[in-house]
């Protein structure tokens, strides 16, 4: 019975895979997903252990193996071996679950990061419809809808989040997961809205054909609309990730832990490697839509070269691949540097920072990139030589300049309101109180 | 072969936006208030000057989209003949013809007297909340009023409806008026399933959403395949038929009327009882008559009667069960509510009719004559209704004791308003019930159903509908005035009541003077547009209309009849 | 664990059935119905599952299945739109909603009775019961499907492939007018929204910070007396009278 089950099902998935070679499927599953990437993730917990120690003038890890190097392996037989404790009164199944839920969001979005070129294969450009080699990417799946299924993939993460907090049954872990589902629907929407200029430039939502457009144009953080973007994709990314200064979901000096409070040994292990994965993760896409992916700088070198021998494109692939880690790990420098300077936000600030400051900025944004887009890129939409050197110019002054008008001017508003709540929850709360008043009140999540 | 299809798939010229301005000046002027309340008035100025200056300004509005809709009328702006044939004007989505160009001008004339009717009384802190969403309700209104397909449908009617939900519930600190929006919501959202579930199956059973193009590939798949007596259609109209039925507020679905007629401050109830049933009889009519009008009689199976037997039914019920519900009613306002029960009833028995008459054109003109006059009624009395919430701060009909001696004018409109309700000769109310049940009588077009059942059940009923009437108009003269009587009426009231009551008597003088022009929105309500001989073959879902597809066979095909002349009959 | 019990239970009850009633088993086929077969699992345990929180989570798992059903279909796009909108957004508010109105510490759930379940089993039969021979009685549509010209390969190919680019083109171009109008109906519901989420303040506090009760003289009596009263719901007496 059992046999036949398996065989059925073996059937079924050569069947199913047919276009994809097996060998590949086999290596990312195991060789990728279940063992670089979380070891890789060890490291970078070694690496934030050891960053923060020379920030706070420590020395850092230093005990086991030379530089602390296995710290995170001890770290983890340690992890292992303790007490799996599950409260009494707790929710078992969805206990286990929430992690998990958590850890697979973070995996499974790692799933379309093209980390290296690939090759090059001849498909229809999205803007012109007419077939011209294209980079085919180094990545486990290419999917056509990449950065919509990035925020679906990532939207998992906020339900394990609730989970952990719900089913614990102890009061701090709900109230951080309450913060945290707050506070990670909030700053999706400037998330997701930074990278609508992106998508608009690149005419598609696959990030192999985003990596592909950069390559080709130039990186987009390099663009005035692409660097705000860029600036509002990492900062609700630092909010996503529950990083530092926004990691108020586990604020020890309020919440104890917050929602992971109830969580021991490996259960707890598994929200620490799901938090340092999404981190990647997050460094990840980041890198892919905005710095180029594995491109050296100004330059579309390995494109040329590719598609020739196998040989050839594999050590190009572990070229691009190498400077696509670089450009990841200074992303990931950047999530210590801050979480090491910057004290955590206060509660009603947060809410009111993406609502009021970051989601208007990524509308006006919006709306200059479809500037860039008019000036730079759809004129020269389908010639091979790009934007003229004038062209690039005219279009990089005018967007810089709204580009500084938008910020200061979405700045002053912001201030402008929050001096109004102040004084109005001062004189709220002073001699004459008044029901209007109240209204202005921020309010409290 | 069919051929590949050329599917025009584009973004409207100017010229059909055009056609569209009264709407996008509405929807605009929406925003227009509502940042002028946001950005300038509050926290600036006291609340009655906000509502003053909000009032003022969706007047101004709405007028504008009055002036806007009138000038489209303007004989040489929209040529219509041209424009009722065009199948591609907004891809099909939506038609400009005759009956919308008309009708736009009544929906938007109610939404003039109901923003007159709101700046009588500040119900609301929420000022420019309000008169945007009474813009953007109208909006969907009129869009639904001139929707050609399902999706369009829906979604005018979702913006219409949920526009609505919140304005019910708008009225600040009255808890009877946020559990009247909440029960409107509730009814409301499953009502809109069962309506989408519905649109879905007829999606389904013939592939494509716009309303001709499901009335033409039914007709085919009858001949061959007979499917009027299917389960699967008969599900798909009873579906369809719960989601209008609640819109219209007839029986089984009524349940939600009284407390929200109670509930909602009166202005709005106005609207809900004039616009909201005025664009779902509209759009109700078009449906059944262009999409689903094969399904309209049954096919020898039991399973599926047809909508004529099922609306009958729900008319008879509706006028019975409102009229004496609305017999032992206190309430002024409840007693309206149940009163627009029984009139949707009065009003089925027209779309029974408009399905089985002979003169299907007559007949539709006669029941967009009694929605154009009952609306108009509906708001008067209501402004009545406003009066009393405002002034006197109750609903109760013995607080209009007196005010016939106390106040004659406004007294004596809402009389021949009253009176109109009822069916009294000369008045509009009269010819409108006469005109629909002569029609109903007049079967013998399509299967030759005698409703002479369901005419003698409205007569009845509206002799029944006399009693209740008849004791507010005793209140008004037979009684000693009340304490609370010697309040002023409000421009705002007045206007609207007097408004009402001139076109009421007007109309029923001269029924002519709006069943003609009606009569021709009619024609070209009833007319699906046919699809453009240019050689375009199109269809908004991709269904070529090739040159071969035999013309329909006369079943479902409204007769392009000449204007009909109302001094005919 | 009893979700894992049953929807595994599911799979294999799926997968039997498929063996034992259709005799062959393409892949396809055979993963549609145990997809199928867990998603029917998740929606019953929807609808019976007696915590809310857990009654949500199969609706999580439900969506999730229909997903994947949208994969099956070639409809990628449409999978990921799955994802995102139902279980990213409502799902979430879902549990926010239960969360924020319930007594989420604790499992207490009345426990229905059999005669308030047994309306609700017999309409959702009935239901089930009308469907299943409506779809089974379903007409052939030959002659009306002949008009719609089959997609020609390149077509598909490009729809399939540039799903969201077609779908967007569609909606700016054909559906324009709809499309729109969802556009107000959003705004709509949102201003609706906010009107009505904001605290209730009386009529008659009238401008920033000054209070202003006096001067208004369209005040209707009966609300002032309402708020004087007490009986206005969500006014803070703390704050409105010192």
């Amino acid at each position: 019975m059992n046999g036949l089950w398996v065989s059925i099902v073996a059937m079924k998935m050569a069947a199913l895979s047919e276009p994809v070679p097996w060998v590949a499927w086999f290596l990312w599953l195991f060789v990728g997903f279940a063992g670089l990437f979380p070891l890789l993730v060890a490291y970078i917990v070694w690496g934030e252990r050891k960053v923060a120690a020379r920030f706070q003038d420590r020395i850092g890890p230093n005990r086991v193996g030379p530089f602390g190097l296995l710290q995170s392996i001890a770290d983890l037989v340690k992890l292992l071996f303790k007490e799996d404790f599950t409260p009494a009164r707790a929710d078992f199944l969805i206990h286990a679950l929430a992690p998990v839920l958590m850890l697979i969001s973070a995996m499974l979005s790692l799933a379309v990061i093209p980390f290296g070129f690939g090759s090059v294969s001849m498909r229809n450009d999205p803007v012109t419809g007419v077939l011209r080699p294209t980079l085919t990417g180094f990545s486990a799946v290419d999917l056509p809808s990449g950065v919509p299924y990035l925020i679906a993939v990532s939207s998992i993460a906020s339900l394990g989040l609730f989970l952990a907090g719900w089913s614990s049954r102890n009061k701090y872990a709900l109230l951080g997961s309450m913060r945290s589902v707050a506070q990670m629907v909030s700053y999706e929407i400037p998330q997701v809205l930074a990278t609508v200029p992106i998508v608009l430039w690149s005419g598609t939502l696959s990030l192999t054909g985003i990596l592909d457009r950069q390559v080709e144009t130039g990186w987009y953080v390099l663009t005035p609309p692409g660097f705000m973007a860029f600036v509002i994709f990492m900062i609700s990314s630092f909010a996503e990730v529950n990083r530092a200064p926004f990691d108020l979901p586990e604020a020890e000096s309020e919440l104890i832990a917050g929602f992971h409070l109830e969580y021991s040994s490996m259960r707890f292990g598994l929200f620490f490697l799901a938090e340092y994965m999404s981190m990647f993760a997050v460094c990840c896409i980041c890198t892919t839509l905005f710095l180029g992916g594995g491109a050296i700088p100004f330059l579309a070198f390995p494109r040329g070269l590719l598609g020739g021998y196998v040989v050839v494109d594999l050590f190009l692939n572990l070229i691009t691949i190498l400077v696509f880690s670089l450009k990841v790990g200074l992303l990931i420098f950047l999530f210590f540097w801050v979480r090491a300077t910057l004290p955590r936000m206060r509660v009603d600030r947060l809410m009111a920072f993406a609502w009021k400051l970051l989601i208007p900025l990524c509308l006006v944004n919006l709306l200059i990139a479809a500037i860039w887009f008019e000036i730079v890129i759809r004129p020269v939409a389908g010639r091979p030589d790009g934007p003229g050197f004038l062209q690039w110019w005219i279009g990089f002054g005018v967007t810089a300049l709204l580009e500084v008008l938008a910020f200061f001017g979405a700045v002053w508003l912001y201030r402008q309101d929050s001096e109004h709540s102040l004084k109005t929850w001062r004189s709220s709360t002073g001699s004459k109180p008044s029901i209007i008043a109240w209204r202005s009140v921020p309010t409290k999540v | 072969m069919p051929t590949v299809p050329v599917i025009p798939s584009v973004w409207p010229s100017s010229s059909e936006w055009f056609f569209l301005s009264p709407v996008l000046l509405m929807a605009f002027w929406g925003v227009l208030v509502l940042m002028l309340d946001v950005l300038v008035l509050r926290n600036r100025t006291l609340l009655s000057t906000r509502a003053k200056w909000l009032g003022l300004t969706s007047l101004v509005g709405a007028l504008a989209a009055l002036g806007l809709a009138v000038g489209l009328l303007w004989p040489g702006v929209l040529a219509t003949d041209v424009l009722s044939a065009n199948e591609e004007f907004f891809n099909g989505t939506i038609a400009f013809d005759a009956a919308s160009a008309l009708l736009q001008v009544v929906g938007i004339g109610f939404l003039v007297l109901v923003i007159g009717l709101s700046m009588t009384w500040v119900f609301t802190n929420e000022q420019g909340e309000y008169y945007a969403l009474l813009f953007w309700s109208a909006v969907g209104m009129i869009l639904m009023i001139e929707a050609e397909e399902f999706m369009t449908l829906f979604v005018a009617l979702e913006t219409m409806t949920i526009s609505i939900y919140i304005l019910t519930g708008l009225e600040t600190g009255s808890k009877r008026s946020s559990e009247a929006a909440l029960k409107y919501l509730i009814y409301g959202s499953a009502a809109s399933a069962l309506f989408l579930f519905g649109l879905s199956w007829v999606y389904g059973l013939t592939g494509t959403t716009r309303l001709a193009a499901v009335g033409r590939a039914l007709v085919e798949s009858r001949t061959v395949e007979g499917i009027g007596g299917q389960w699967t259609s008969g599900l798909a109209l009873l579906l369809v038929l719960a989601g209008f039925g609640f819109k219209v507020a007839s029986v089984p679905f009524h349940q939600w009327t009284p407390d929200v007629y109670e509930g909602a401050p009166a202005p709005v109830t106005a609207w809900i009882a004039s616009g909201s049933k005025f664009a779902s009889f509209i759009a109700m009519i078009k449906v059944l008559m262009l999409a689903l009008g094969t399904w309209s009689v049954d096919t020898g199976h039991l399973q599926s009667p047809g909508w004529v037997v099922i609306l009958s039914i729900l008319a008879a019920v509706s006028m019975t069960y409102g009229n004496l519900a609305a017999l032992g009613q206190q309430n002024f306002k409840r007693m309206l509510a149940y009163s627009s029960i029984a009139h949707s009833g009065y009003l089925l028995v027209g779309v029974v009719a408009i399905g089985v008459s002979s003169q299907r054109t007559e007949a539709t003109g006669a029941v967009l004559y009694y929605l154009c006059t009952y609306g108009l009624a509906t708001l008067g009395t209501f402004a009545v209704a406003a009066w009393l919430a405002h002034d006197v701060g109750s609903d109760q009909i013995d607080d209009l004791n007196g005010l016939g001696f106390r106040r004659p004018v406004p007294a004596f409109c809402l009389a021949i308003l009253l009176l109109s309700l009822i069916g009294v000769p000369p008045l509009a109310g009269f010819f409108g019930k006469m005109l629909m049940f002569m029609e109903a009588l007049n079967a013998g077009g399509n299967g030759g159903i005698a409703l002479t059942w369901l005419v003698v059940v409205a007569l009845l009923n509206s002799v029944v509908s006399a009693f209740y009437y008849v004791r507010v108009l005793k209140a008004l003269y037979l009684r000693q005035p009340g304490p609370a009587i010697g309040k002023s009426f409000p421009s705002g009231v007045i206007w609207t009541l007097v408004i009402a009551a001139v076109a009421t008597v007007g109309f029923g003088l001269n029924p002519t003077a709006l069943l003609d022009p009606l009569g021709g929105a009619g024609i070209s309500l009833l007319t699906s547009p046919e699809p453009a001989s240019s050689g375009r073959p199109v269809d908004s879902n991709g269904i070529t209309q090739s040159a071969t597809v035999p013309e329909n066979p006369a079943q479902t095909q409204v007769p392009v009849a000449p204007a009909p002349s109302a001094s005919a009959r | 664990m009893l979700l894992l019990m049953l929807v595994s239970a599911g799979m294999l009850v799926a997968g039997l059935w498929e063996i034992l009633i259709f005799r062959e088993f393409g892949p396809m086929r055979g993963v549609f119905v145990q997809i199928a077969g867990a998603a029917v699992l998740c929606a019953v345990g929807t609808v019976l599952a007696r915590n809310l929180i857990h009654s949500a989570l199969y609706l999580v798992a439900f969506f999730f299945l229909v997903a994947c059903l949208f994969i099956m279909l070639e409809a990628e796009f449409l999978a990921v739109m799955q994802v995102l909108v139902f279980i990213g957004a409502v799902a979430i508010l879902l549990m926010f909603g239960i969360m924020l109105t319930q007594d989420v510490q604790g499992d207490q759930v009345e426990a229905h009775s059999v005669l308030r379940r047994l309306p609700a089993a017999i309409v959702a039969i009935g239901l089930f019961v009308m469907l299943a021979v409506a779809v089974q009685q379903r007409p052939d549509f030959s002659k009306a499907r002949t008009e719609r010209a089959a997609p020609s390969v390149a077509a598909r190919e490009r729809v399939l492939n540039q799903m969201p680019q077609e779908l967007g083109l569609d909606l700016m171009q054909r559906w324009c007018l709809p499309f729109e109008l969802v556009g107000l109906l959003l705004t709509a519901s949102l201003v609706g929204a906010v009107a009505l989420a904001q605290p209730v303040g009386s009529l008659s506090a009238g401008s920033d910070g000054t209070p202003s009760p006096g001067s208004l003289t369209e005040t209707p009596e009966h609300l002032s007396r309402e708020v004087a009263g007490g009986t206005h719901s969500s006014s803070r007496p703390d704050l409105v009278s010192p």
